[in-house]
């Protein structure tokens, strides 16, 4: 690390907040690539994007009963999640259809609850667009177990996740529980919207599971190198955009976003290049 | 039925008017029993119903009435899964993220080690050992988008293989493979039979099982038509040999002529 560098991350240090952004960011910036490559890997990518938009239903309802909007957005993405995959493992060809309505239902849900709540739509801001800064110690706790969930979840049952999101029909030819597999896969799904929704917002929450494992896939062979470059990627670019968010005054979660496709597109050119030069 | 019938063993499989299709509507419908140790080869034209008789008995698609066991048990309590092994007649699933032919072959021990299991040495070995017997040593390393059509064949029958398996159900294992990786697939097929693995295949033509398959199994229009020993047929059958389907029948022109088995004994 040059002095420079030491000395930024060191005045970063100096605020509490700052502190506790960084720690937020680590941990979703790890737990979102580590449901993500498996989310690709099923050609449900976007599927984040749907559960996002069903988490804001759940923020609006947490501000309108004054219950942790937090804890409400987890239960309704969960259901989200659930429903959305038992549709899909009855009926493949409406799968598509569920999640487009779900996507506009939580959103048009979500504008309708908030005009109800008492403080108006100001807070839901923060969910919509992400606030780490304002990340409590209580939320960063939250985050902890949450990100240990998905980490230990995907880890654990690793092999049989890799086999049921690249070839279901085998998965189920050799006797794995398909429908819980893709189940587990759909809650942790909605698990990592949650705590990605406060850091880079509900709008980005998808690019933060997606553009990571992208980036990664680049220079990976192996799903193995490709899950664990992506958390890599993930971390490093959620540290560096909240850190750069701060020198640069921009809202941390769109740099972080920024900082992954940047990666993205460097390493796309380097590559362009090596290939050219060879 | 042509087996004996002195007590025969618990039957590897059981089909006893065992109905299977797709959105609740039968396309096939067969009684079948298979013992262990035998190779069975099912025949037939394109559409016949031979792709729906395999998954519907591994359970993959609508079983629709009559009883499908397998070791005695009925389908839907069968746990020991890693018994039986499947070549599905498709491609590779397309893997989005990179995915290395290792590591797919490797998901064919997944069966083996269970739900919260991990890979181990054995299963390396055996991973290694099923992808040199399909001739894609020096590929194990590739992404599997990588590989040619003929070798995502080929890597379908390794993951199969991985799994060590008592029974293999394949699907047309020779679609696609070109002439000297099919005789290095039949020497295999042939080694595993000896070795008492029964197997259950979908053929075209027998042509490179020819001496291996001990009895052969013709499905027509959803039902099966002739069950019982190879018969032979030269070369000189008619080309379409079904008398139903309009459908086109594949042929892999590039065959010396081999002596081939008629639809019809
Ligand atoms: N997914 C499906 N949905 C509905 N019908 C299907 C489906 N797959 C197959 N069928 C129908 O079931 C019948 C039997 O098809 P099957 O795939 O079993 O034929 P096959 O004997 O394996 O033919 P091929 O030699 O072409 O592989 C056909 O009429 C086919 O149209
Ligand atoms: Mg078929």
């Amino acid at each position: 690390m040059s002095a420079s560098a030491a000395l930024l991350s060191i005045e970063v240090l100096d605020y509490d907040f700052m502190r506790r952004a960084l720690v937020a960011a680590v941990l979703v910036g790890l737990a979102a690539p580590a449901t993500g490559v498996f989310l690709v890997q099923r050609r449900l990518a976007l599927i984040g994007d749907g559960l996002g938009h069903v988490a804001v239903t759940g923020v609006a309802l947490g501000l309108v009963l004054d219950r942790a909007p937090v804890f409400v957005a987890l239960i309704t993405a969960v259901i989200g999640a659930v429903v959305l995959e038992l549709i899909r493992s009855r009926r493949e060809a409406v799968a598509e259809m569920a999640l487009a309505i779900l996507f506009y239902g939580g959103i048009a849900g979500g504008v309708v609850l908030v005009s109800r709540a008492p403080a108006g739509g100001r807070s839901l801001n923060q969910y919509l667009f992400g606030s780490i800064t304002t990340t409590s110690t209580s939320d960063l706790v939250t985050f902890g177990v949450l990100a240990v969930v998905v980490m230990t979840v995907t880890v654990a049952l690793g092999p049989a996740l890799f086999t049921v999101s690249s070839d279901e029909e085998f998965a189920r030819a050799s006797g794995l529980p398909v429908v819980p597999l893709n189940l587990t896969l759909a809650v942790l799904s909605a698990l990592t919207v949650v705590i990605s929704m406060r850091v880079v917002g509900v709008l980005l929450v998808s690019a933060l599971m997606v553009v990571p494992v992208a980036a990664a896939q680049l220079v990976t062979r192996s799903f193995r190198s490709t899950y664990l470059a992506g958390i890599l990627v993930g971390a490093v670019v959620s540290v560096s955009g909240v850190v750069a968010s701060y020198y640069l005054d921009t809202p941390p979660g769109g740099t972080i976003v920024l900082f992954a496709i940047g990666l993205f597109a460097v390493t796309l050119i380097a590559q362009a290049l090596v290939r050219a030069l060879r | 039925m042509t087996q004996p019938e002195a007590l025969p063993p618990v039957p590897v499989v059981r089909l006893v008017g065992a109905g299977f299709g797709y959105e609740g509507v039968v396309a096939a419908r067969a009684d079948l029993v298979v013992q262990a140790g035998e190779v069975v080869a099912l025949l037939g034209a394109n559409g016949s119903g031979k792709s729906t008789i395999i998954k519907g008995m591994l359970g993959l698609i609508d079983h629709l009435g009559g009883e499908v066991e397998w070791f005695g048990r009925p389908m839907a309590s069968f746990r020991e899964r890693w018994r039986v092994g499947y070549v599905p007649q498709r491609e590779l699933a397309a893997s989005p993220v990179p995915a290395t032919l290792d590591e797919v072959v490797r998901s064919g021990r997944v069966a083996r080690i269970g739900l919260l299991g991990r890979y181990r040495a054995a299963d390396r070995r055996a991973v290694a050992r099923a992808i040199r017997t399909v001739g894609l040593d020096e590929r194990r390393r590739t992404p599997v988008r990588q590989l040619s059509g003929g070798q995502q064949r080929r890597a379908l029958v390794a993951r199969a293989l991985a799994g060590d398996a008592e029974v293999l159900v394949l699907d047309e294992p020779f679609a696609g493979v070109d002439h000297e990786s099919q005789e290095a697939l039949a020497a295999t097929f042939r080694d595993l039979a000896a070795n008492g693995v029964t197997l259950i295949v979908v053929l075209h033509e027998v042509g490179p099982l020819e001496g291996v398959v001990t009895r052969s199994v013709c499905i027509d229009n959803g039902e099966v038509l002739y069950d019982g020993p190879p018969g032979q047929r030269p070369a000189s059958m008619p080309d379409d040999p079904d008398p139903h389907g309009g459908h086109d029948h594949h042929h892999s022109g590039d065959h010396e002529q081999r002596p081939r088995l008629g639809l019809l004994p």
